[in-house]
């Protein structure tokens, strides 16, 4: 896919040190990096920090962003590398136990509002991780691969295995 | 292929992920298995459903002022080197040159300037989250508010102004302005006209019944109304079951029309407009027709010299059997070039891997792509391609 000329622009500023460029980026891809956090972490407070901790080391590695990949799809492969980073330190669990009751409210709203986030929700977390890089965000077995470490014959079963597991809810 | 082989590649083969010879085997065992057919139709039941689920979700707070302050205490692989290589260079020119120790000094004044700069930026920043300046911030953001409410709710909006026509003559008597939340009501002999300041005139038709909601909003219950924006400045909103309808560029002339069963139908005759349902955006040009179901969903906009053949596959498609491919490959192939806009607003409506299909028929019929569209950019829906793309087809149509 070819990326917008605005992006282009904003990314190479950023790559000199401007931060005005990459305030830009990010107000201008949030939103998709946030429902990302929120969908692999489960959790709106984790998916807050998960978030933040995403654009710190997007900024510390953006000089290694070349063209070949968008921007949008740099930074998911980052949000996920930083979530499967934050899950092996276990500072994730620390983090959800801070949720304050509003955070909660809204996190109840979004996962119970469609069946099927419920139960992707519900997945284990790598079958979870899996699907939602692959069918939700587009991204191809290569590059799941070079994120988890997982060989592709892995992450097809896992896949499959998550699709028939949501398959049998949806047809509930 | 036995079926248990088949069974573990059906996920490959619905991804198509599979090489041509076994693509073609698992085909031919799928056409002969049940039990393969029904999970490859609920695989694709699932898929759908995992389409329709939002891609972006805005956080509730501005997570920005965090990454910022951590950002100014980290350096970027970038400046890391930068500064190493003007070490490297500074040390080099001062055993070349001492003359070049004033450059040199200029070069650590900028940087320290740049830095301070820097700092002063984390300062004011630090300074604004401190309770004094905060809530000097959170005064003077709750006048702006008050100041809002005030010219919303006290501040009255301009007015709209009513005539009532007989339908059988042509003079009229003048009702008066309609107020907020006002509502018309026209019997089997009479008609309105409303003649709004900035969103032009309206004509209430016999028996219909309609309600201002705002400056520029109205509600369609029942009957039909007429839009005609030739001298409007401002967008007008037309509320009618399950959907909004606005212009999409401030002018032209449409007319909507709720029948009995809630069943809404737009026609346009001049002009863009753009019809919401469901957070789906549906562009209707002039010369074209759009059905809206409140139960069974949004129609697709058709020519109105469309062949008959074509509207029943586009209605079999939108309504009796939404999202089945047999029904989507009748509407496909059924297209002439003057329907490209039917299938343009197709394409936000198909799956990611149907819109392929959808992409090689609109350019079979319009032959190649404008400059700066791709098939790529169309697939993702692309919204600078896809406005590109429709600019590109109403002077075909």
């Amino acid at each position: 896919m070819q990326e917008n000329k605005l992006i282009k622009a904003l990314v190479l500023n950023a790559q000199l040190g401007n931060n005005s460029a990459f305030e830009q980026l990010y107000q201008m891809t949030v939103p998709q990096i946030y429902i990302l956090t929120v969908r692999l972490s489960g959790g709106l407070t984790l998916a807050g920090t998960l978030t933040k901790k995403t654009y710190v080391n997007a900024w510390q590695k953006i000089s290694q962003k070349d063209e070949k990949t968008t921007f949008l799809n740099w930074l998911k492969i980052i949000a996920a590398s930083t979530v499967l980073e934050e899950m092996g330190r276990n500072t994730l669990e620390k983090i959800s136990s801070e949720n304050d009751p509003q955070t909660k409210e809204n996190e109840e709203v979004f996962f119970n509002q469609q069946p099927l986030e419920k139960a992707i929700r519900a997945l284990e977390f790598v079958d979870r991780f899996v699907l939602i890089l692959h069918d939700l965000e587009n991204l191809s077995f290569e590059i799941i691969n070079k994120i988890t470490s997982l060989s592709i014959n892995d992450l097809r079963s896992k896949l499959m295995r998550s699709r028939e597991n949501l398959m049998i809810i949806v047809e509930e | 292929m036995t079926h248990d082989k088949v069974k573990n590649i059906l996920n490959d083969y619905f991804d198509e992920n599979l090489d041509i010879e076994v693509d073609i085997e698992t085909q031919n065992h799928i056409s002969e298995c049940a039990d393969c057919s029904q999970y490859l139709y609920s695989l694709q039941d699932l898929m759908n459903k995992v389409e329709k689920l939002p891609r972006s979700l805005k956080p509730h707070v501005d997570y920005w002022q965090d990454i910022f302050h951590e950002m100014s205490s980290i350096k970027t692989d970038a400046l890391k080197q930068q500064e190493e290589i003007q070490l490297k260079e500074a040390g080099q020119q001062i055993k070349q040159d001492d003359t070049d120790d004033f450059v040199i000094e200029q070069k650590k004044i900028e940087a320290e300037d740049l830095l301070n700069w820097e700092k002063k930026k984390v300062e004011y920043l630090t300074k604004l989250k401190t309770p004094q300046v905060r809530n000097t911030l959170i005064g003077v953001l709750s006048a702006c508010l008050i100041f809002f409410l005030y010219i919303t709710f006290f501040l009255k909006g301009p007015s709209w102004e009513v005539k009532k026509f007989q339908v059988s003559g042509s003079t009229h008597e003048i009702l008066g302005e309609l107020p907020d939340d006002g509502i018309i009501k026209s019997d089997a002999i009479t008609r309105f006209e409303i003649h709004t300041p900035s969103t032009g005139v309206l004509t209430i038709a016999p028996n219909s019944r309609i309600q201002k909601l705002q400056t520029d909003k109205v509600q369609l219950y029942a009957g039909a109304l007429t839009a005609n924006k030739e001298n409007a400045t401002k967008p007008l909103t037309i509320v009618v079951p399950s959907a909004e309808i606005k212009d999409f560029f401030v002018g032209g002339h449409y007319r909507a029309v709720v029948d009995d069963n809630n069943i809404t139908s737009i026609n346009v005759s001049d002009g863009w407009v753009s019809i919401i349902f469901n957070d789906i955006e549906t562009i209707v040009l002039s010369n074209h027709t759009c059905k809206i179901h409140p139960d069974s969903g949004m129609g697709l906009p058709y020519l109105n010299t469309s062949s008959t053949v074509f509207i029943d596959a586009v209605n079999n498609y939108c309504f009796q059997n939404p999202n089945n491919e047999e029904a989507l490959i009748a509407v496909l192939t059924k297209a002439e070039k003057s329907n490209v806009l039917t299938l343009w607003n197709l394409l936000k409506r198909v799956s990611r891997k149907q819109r392929d299909m959808v992409i090689y028929t609109m350019f079979g019929l319009l032959g190649d792509p404008p400059i700066g569209v791709t098939d790529e950019g169309l697939r993702s829906l692309n919204p600078e391609m896809m406005q590109k793309l429709i600019e590109e087809i109403e002077p075909e149509i």
